[in-house]
């Protein structure tokens, strides 16, 4: 009886390991599959900016312009997901500036830092405003930090990055033609940031 | 040296095994249960966002407490929703307080971007309170599906000879039940391990930045309304006709039927710009209306670069023009409107010659400045 009632208990409990396994294993890979994995790697991003302010606009009249383009390139080792967004300072002209921001590529070899010369557009039309038109607004309403941040190129279809991958990018800021914006003045960072997915 | 009477039977040190098996793994199960009940969370770090602080494969600990405990500098986990809501670790950088949720600014300490997140003022973060190195893992091996499944089996192999070994004593329910204390304590411990242990994952970030961008705007914008002048003379000149004036005619006639072309001449005296030093020309319109209904060909309209006079012009003594900057437009049954900013910019004070832009086009007639209505225009916009 003793030995029948051992082998009943192993049984019950090698039973009991076979059937948890499959319910152990989808638990793990839901809730922490990250939990199996290490991660090593970098996460490298630059622009060909060398500190230089690509954008300037000094005593503007309504309808003044500018435009440069700035070459972002990624060199890190992980995948990752890069988001557009800027801080913004000053006493409120941000509401009366029009931002477009354009993605795309040189042809042939690049231009010195902010000359959009050879610049070409991507083909894609990603945000309804043209070819390549990643933004298309007043500077007060661009994204001011990374968990709002344009998603590049698009959020429906956000690209991954890869080492070696590199952007242009084309800004055109001008001013509009409102009484409003008299006297006002705003600084403005643009910031690329790239996250591992 | 003891007598044999103090020496344990194999029974006596199962009974003491199984006994001691079962303290460890309840008492085990009794810390792992009051450490969760006091907010204590084992974590294994999986990359190095934190280093050298906290290493890829360290072990943390990390305790439950109020946002308002933590301050600037303190190392807290979080589920970052920028990476599909994973739990991160990172070190505060900022905290602002916004109506009844408190605002955490975070970074990892080798990255260079940060995270903007928030939490309610009586909810509970986690915030790092014991680090153990490079024994996440060791931990991580020891929770693995294979080594979990397999303490089970072991644990299951034990009892069953336990139980065999029980049924020659007296007191065999007693072993038996004993020895299934004992495994099921064990089996808990096992099986506690890996749902307790957490994860903290990789939270890398980099950034590119342009900062220094500047905007001024002018103190004053030009607030000069939009001129609209009416031309100070107009006619047309007609090939088959080279010798004639129409200065007088209420209509001027473009056509470009070979033999029988037709060009209209229009001038006007061009308005004193507004005295606002911040104004400037931004666009001048020349504007026709057609008296009759005339759709398709392009006409344009060319610069008058030198003089001539409303009385006395004719196809013979046409002005000439400039062929740069030429404006063109769709003729149309409603205005037909030419962009003659450059031109006015470049000097029109001898106004403009309009013409068919191909030939073969009969006649279309346009009011002059004769006609009661419908006068041609120049409509000038300051900015």
């Amino acid at each position: 009886m003793s030995r029948r009632f051992a082998l009943t208990v192993a049984a019950i409990g090698l039973v009991c390991v076979l059937a948890g396994a499959q319910t152990w294993a989808a638990y793990r890979d839901t809730t922490a599959s990250a939990a199996n994995s290490f991660a090593t790697g970098t996460v490298v991003l630059a622009d060909n900016d060398s500190g230089t302010a690509m954008l300037s606009l000094s005593n503007a009249l309504p309808g003044a312009t500018d435009a440069a383009c700035i070459t972002v390139s990624y060199t890190g080792s992980l995948a990752s997901a890069v988001r557009l967004y800027g801080t913004t300072t000053g006493s409120g002209l941000d509401a009366y500036l029009d931002l477009k921001i354009t993605r795309g590529s040189f042809s042939g070899a690049p231009p010195a830092f902010d000359s959009c010369a050879t610049f070409n557009a991507d083909a894609t039309d990603y945000a309804g405003s043209g070819s390549g038109v990643i933004y298309n607004g007043t500077l007060a309403a661009f994204p001011d930090d990374y968990a709002a941040g344009r998603v590049d190129p698009l959020p429906a279809g956000p690209e991954t990055w890869t080492t070696g991958e590199t952007h242009v990018y084309k800004l055109e800021v001008t001013l509009q033609n409102n009484p409003a914006a008299e006297g006002k003045a705003a600084t403005q960072t643009f910031t690329w940031e790239a996250r591992n997915t | 040296m003891a007598s044999l009477d103090h020496v344990p039977t194999h029974a006596q040190r199962r009974r003491r095994i199984s006994i001691a098996v079962a303290v460890l793994a309840v008492g085990w199960l009794l810390t792992l249960g009051l450490l969760y009940v006091a907010g204590y969370r084992p974590l294994v770090v999986h990359s190095a966002s934190m280093a050298p602080t906290v290493g890829t494969g360290d072990l943390i600990i990390t305790q439950a407490v109020r946002p308002a405990a933590v301050a600037v500098g303190d190392v807290v986990s979080f589920h970052d929703r920028t990476r599909a809501g994973r739990l991160v670790t990172h070190r505060i950088a900022e905290i602002h307080r916004t109506g009844r949720r408190i605002v955490f600014v975070t970074r990892g300490d080798v990255n260079e971007g940060t995270e903007r997140w928030s939490s309610a003022a009586d909810a509970r973060i986690g915030r790092l309170a014991v680090r153990i190195p490079f024994a996440g893992y060791a931990a991580t091996w020891l929770t693995r599906l294979p080594i979990t499944l397999g303490l089970l089996a072991l644990i299951s192999v034990l009892v069953a000879n336990a139980v065999l070994a029980a049924r020659a004593t007296r007191s065999a329910n007693r072993a038996v039940a004993r020895s299934l204390l004992a495994a099921m304590a064990s089996a808990a411990t096992v099986i506690s391990a890996p749902i307790a242990l957490g994860a903290t994952d990789g939270a890398f970030s980099a950034v590119a930045a342009n900062a220094g961008n500047s905007f001024q705007a002018a103190n004053s914008f030009c607030h000069a309304a939009p001129v609209t002048v009416t031309p100070n003379a107009d006619t047309y000149v007609d090939e088959s006709d080279k010798t004639s004036n129409f200065g007088t005619q209420a209509a001027m006639q473009v056509s470009s039927v070979p033999g029988q072309t037709m060009r209209a001449l229009v001038k006007f005296a061009l308005p004193t710009p507004p005295a606002d030093p911040n104004c400037s020309l931004t666009s001048v319109l020349l504007r026709l209306e057609p008296l009759v209904a005339f759709g398709g060909p392009t006409l344009q309209a060319e610069r008058i670069t030198s003089a001539w006079a409303e009385t006395t012009a004719t196809w013979n003594t046409q002005p000439t023009t400039s062929n740069v900057n030429i404006a063109t437009t769709p003729a149309s049954t409603t205005t037909v409107s030419f962009d003659v900013t450059a031109q006015v910019l470049a000097g029109a004070n001898n106004g403009f010659l309009v013409r068919y832009s191909a030939s073969g086009f009969g006649v279309q007639a346009y009011p002059t400045r004769e006609y009661p209505q419908d006068r041609p225009t120049l409509v000038l916009t300051y900015g």
